[in-house]
Parts: C-alpha cells; sequence; structure tokens
C-alpha cells in the first residue's frame, strides 16, 4: 500500500471524489426519476378553489413545482445518511485514505449533488409550466406566478442549492451518529419522529422559528453564512464522530 | 381520530423516504455509473429545452397580468344604500340602462330567472312621469385581474303594473394560476406571506331606480329595496 506520506490529502480527496462520482451515480438517476415522479404528481394541480358571488362561479387550479421541492429535499437526505452506512464507508477504504479525506471527499459529492439537485428543481419549474401549458390544462392563466424573471430564476437556484446543502450536511451528521451504535438506526428515527410528534401536541414554534432563520433572511450574504456555518458545524460534527467510529474498529 | 390525522402525515413521510430509499438501492443495480449520467444529461437537456421552450414561445406570453384599471380602492356600491352616497359618483361602474314610461299608480317588484342571484335595489323618488333604472356593478378581481366582462347583467321588463328583474343565468369561469417556488422568495421582504395562489375581490351590484313621486311600490317577491334619498 502507497504511504500516505507521499500523497497531500487534496490529491487523496480528489481521487476518493473521481471514484464516488462512479460509485454513486445511483443518486442522480435517482434525482431524474424522483423529480420525473414528482412533475407528473404536480399535473393534476397542488390545489383547487371555487367561489361563489352575483351570479358569477369562480374556479382556479393552482399549479406549483413544491412536490419537486420537497421530495428532492427528502432525496439529498436519504443519500447523505445512505453513504455515512458501514458498507459505504468501507468502500472508500479499497484505495489509499483517512478518515478526513473520506469525509472530505463526501462533502465534496453531496456539494455537487446539492447544484445538481438545486439547478434541476428549479429548471424542473419550466417543465411543468410548458407540459401544464400545452397538454394539460386549456384554462387562461391568471394571476403573476406565472412569469419567471431572470432574477426569479437565479435567486431559486442560489437558494435551492444551499437549502440542499443545509439538509444534505444535516443527513450527513445523522447518518454517522446512527453508525455510533447498532441500536441507533432504530432510536435516532424514533427520536426524530417523537420530537416532531411532542412540538405538535405542545403547538411549540421551534420548527417555525428555525426555518424562519433562515428563509426570511433578506440579505444575500447573511443567508449563505448563515448555511455555510451551519453546515461546516455539522460536517466537523460528522468528522469527529466518524473518528470516534475508526478509533473502536 | 385527531391522532390519526397526527400521524398520517409521518406515516406518509416514512413510506416516501423507504420508497425512495429502496428506489436508489434499486437503481443502483440497474443503472451502471455511465447510464445513470446519460439520465442525467437527458434530463438536463430536457430542462434547458423546456426553459427554451418557456421564453421563446407564446408560453410566457400567457400571464395575466394585473388589470391595468386594477383599483383597490374602489368605492362600494353599498354606500348608496346604507350612507347616503350619491348615486352620481358611480357613473363609472354604470353598465345598463332602462327608461319606461308609466302612468299607473302602484307598481309591483317581481324576479324571474335565478333567485340565487338576487340583487339590492335602491329608489329613488323624482318629479318625473317614467320610471328610470340603472345597472351599476364594479370591479371583480381575481389576482389582480378583472373579470367583470364574464358576468351576465341583469334585464328588465315591464309588463302592465310589473316591473319584472330578469336575474343573470350563472356562469362559471375557470382559471389555472401558478405560484411562485419558496426559494425564489428568499431574499424578497415580506417573503413569508404565504401566497395560496387565489385572490379574489368581489365587486357589488346595485339597481338604482328612479320613480315617479305618488306612485305606490310594492314587492310580491323576497326583493331587498332601500329607500333613499328620503
Amino acid at each position: 500500500m502507497m504511504s500516505l506520506n507521499k500523497m497531500s490529502l487534496g490529491v487523496i480527496v480528489k481521487k476518493q471524489f473521481q471514484y464516488k462520482l462512479k460509485a454513486y451515480a445511483s443518486v442522480f438517476s435517482s434525482l431524474v426519476v424522483l423529480q420525473i415522479i414528482a412533475i407528473l404528481f404536480s399535473l393534476g394541480g397542488n390545489g383547487s378553489s371555487g367561489s361563489y358571488n352575483n351570479n358569477l362561479s369562480i374556479n382556479t387550479t393552482l399549479y406549483t413545482n413544491t412536490s419537486v421541492l420537497i421530495l428532492t429535499m427528502l432525496w439529498i437526505v436519504i443519500h447523505a445518511i445512505m453513504i455515512t452506512t458501514k458498507a459505504e464507508r468501507e468502500n472508500g477504504f479499497t484505495f489509499v485514505s483517512n478518515q478526513l479525506s473520506n469525509n472530505l471527499s463526501n462533502a465534496l459529492f453531496l456539494l455537487l449533488a446539492s447544484v445538481l439537485g438545486g439547478i434541476t428543481t428549479i429548471l424542473a419549474s419550466f417543465l411543468l409550466r410548458v407540459i401544464v401549458y400545452f397538454f394539460i390544462d386549456t384554462n387562461p392563466i391568471i394571476g403573476t406566478g406565472f412569469t419567471y424573471q431572470l432574477s426569479d430564476v437565479l435567486i431559486g437556484i442560489v437558494a435551492m442549492i444551499f437549502y440542499l446543502i443545509l439538509l444534505g450536511s444535516f443527513g450527513y451528521l445523522l447518518g454517522m451518529i446512527t453508525q455510533l451504535h447498532r441500536m441507533l438506526p432504530v432510536i435516532v428515527p424514533v427520536l426524530v419522529i417523537g420530537m416532531i410528534i411532542t412540538i405538535a401536541q405542545t403547538e411549540s414554534d421551534v420548527i417555525i422559528r428555525l426555518s424562519e432563520f433562515y428563509y426570511q433572511e433578506t440579505n444575500a450574504l447573511f443567508f449563505i453564512l448563515k448555511i455555510l456555518v451551519t453546515s461546516i458545524l455539522c460536517f466537523i460534527g460528522a468528522i469527529l464522530v466518524s473518528h470516534r467510529l475508526e478509533a473502536r474498529r | 381520530m385527531s391522532i390519526i390525522s397526527m400521524l398520517l402525515p409521518l406515516i406518509i413521510f416514512v413510506f416516501i423516504i423507504l420508497v425512495i430509499a429502496v428506489a436508489a438501492g434499486k437503481l443502483s443495480k440497474l443503472f451502471t455509473a455511465k447510464r445513470g449520467y446519460w439520465m442525467l444529461f437527458g434530463y438536463s437537456l430536457l430542462l434547458i429545452i423546456s426553459v427554451g421552450v418557456y421564453y421563446f414561445s407564446a408560453v410566457s406570453e400567457e400571464e395575466g397580468v394585473q388589470s391595468k384599471d386594477f383599483d383597490m380602492n374602489r368605492d362600494d356600491l353599498y354606500n348608496v344604500l346604507y350612507d347616503g352616497a350619491p348615486i352620481e359618483s358611480y357613473q363609472k361602474y354604470l353598465e345598463k340602462e332602462w327608461e319606461f314610461p308609466y302612468e299607473g299608480d302602484t307598481l309591483y317588484f317581481d324576479y324571474l330567472g335565478d333567485d340565487m342571484n338576487t340583487i339590492n335595489v335602491a329608489v329613488e323618488r323624482y318629479d318625473g312621469n317614467s320610471i328610470e333604472a340603472s345597472f351599476y356593478q364594479t370591479p371583480i378581481y381575481v389576482n389582480g385581474e378583472n373579470v367583470r366582462e364574464y358576468m351576465n347583467p341583469i334585464d328588465l321588463q315591464l309588463y302592465s303594473d310589473q316591473l319584472v328583474i330578469e336575474l343573470a343565468e350563472s356562469r362559471e369561469l375557470r382559471f389555472s394560476s401558478f405560484a411562485k417556488e419558496f426559494p425564489m422568495q428568499q431574499f424578497r421582504e415580506g417573503n413569508d406571506d404565504m401566497w395560496s395562489g387565489y385572490e379574489i375581490e368581489w365587486g357589488t351590484q346595485l339597481l338604482y331606480l328612479r320613480i315617479p313621486n305618488g306612485i305606490k311600490t310594492s314587492s310580491n317577491y323576497d326583493i331587498y329595496i332601500e329607500y333613499v334619498s328620503e
């Protein structure tokens, strides 16, 4: 085996990243399949409203790309968790590497996945509009939500990419924590679901406040900083956990 | 029941996660790396084409822009009925006018047509010898667009001593609306105002009658009549 001293960390990370691009190609095919399914679900409309007054009945069908957004967010979390499993971690050691390089290459892979997921999610909004316009709904389009300005698209892509980075890093940390003990893959989801139920029962606004912390940030620089700092903290946490995992081997 | 309704989204959520995880596992066996990237490439191409179609075809011109005459502060015709506002200040909302010469002593009002679509009637007395009727309708905005033109107006007929208000048939309008996705609202002020994609501002209708002094009026149906300027 080649000595670690003879290869810089950057080279190792690069090689591992290249390996993961091949090994995890199914991550991207699943993204495509999921987004297509979500678009198909959205074709029926995401909501409808009706109102009647003065001999006029008005019915509107609302179309949004929310299904694609939600499924893409779930997709990044699930894949971030899946690449922390023992089998995947051991695959990373088939050639010269260490925990740090493995984590960094995973972070790079999740970053790439976030960029591709963010771009395709926002562009899928165009596909939905075109399909609805030409093939699905012949009713007149009313309102101002149909037209995209260039600024809408750019803001949407940037924001979506950073949301995926945030969720990906959170999923990665969560996945790494579940590897600490064989019971944790069962306990952690139960804890998460239990917390959601508790929050719902106590009508606590903690989730709303948390989402407001990111979503209501109108300053682009602060928004990016908030997400980057949170994500870096998640990755540092994951690296520390992975070192503990290595020490136990 | 409340526990079930609370748990149902969670069950669906867990189910979706399982489906994604299983699908990802199956796909990794089904697709080689090369096929996976070709799939992504093909999909990206489709998305780029859809962007091109959107911007270079009639699709992007379809947007229903907010009406030029959008007037959120438009006057309410009920002010004529209840606050004594002069009808002259509502002339821009005048839709239709009638005039019937009349020499009888009593005038009966009646409805004809769909009684779901009744209308408020204001009656003003004046020195004259004919019944003057005016129908007013303020704009109706759906997502900021004026749809008043789609409404069927009422009609009036005088049969002997009976003034018949022929109510309009109901009409159904169907629209499609789109909502911009939340990441596109990220850096905008007030982005927490979640828009449902549907906003309607109903207008008001009024039938304004000028009836000569001395003519008694009577309604043999449930017609709401407000006597103004008395």
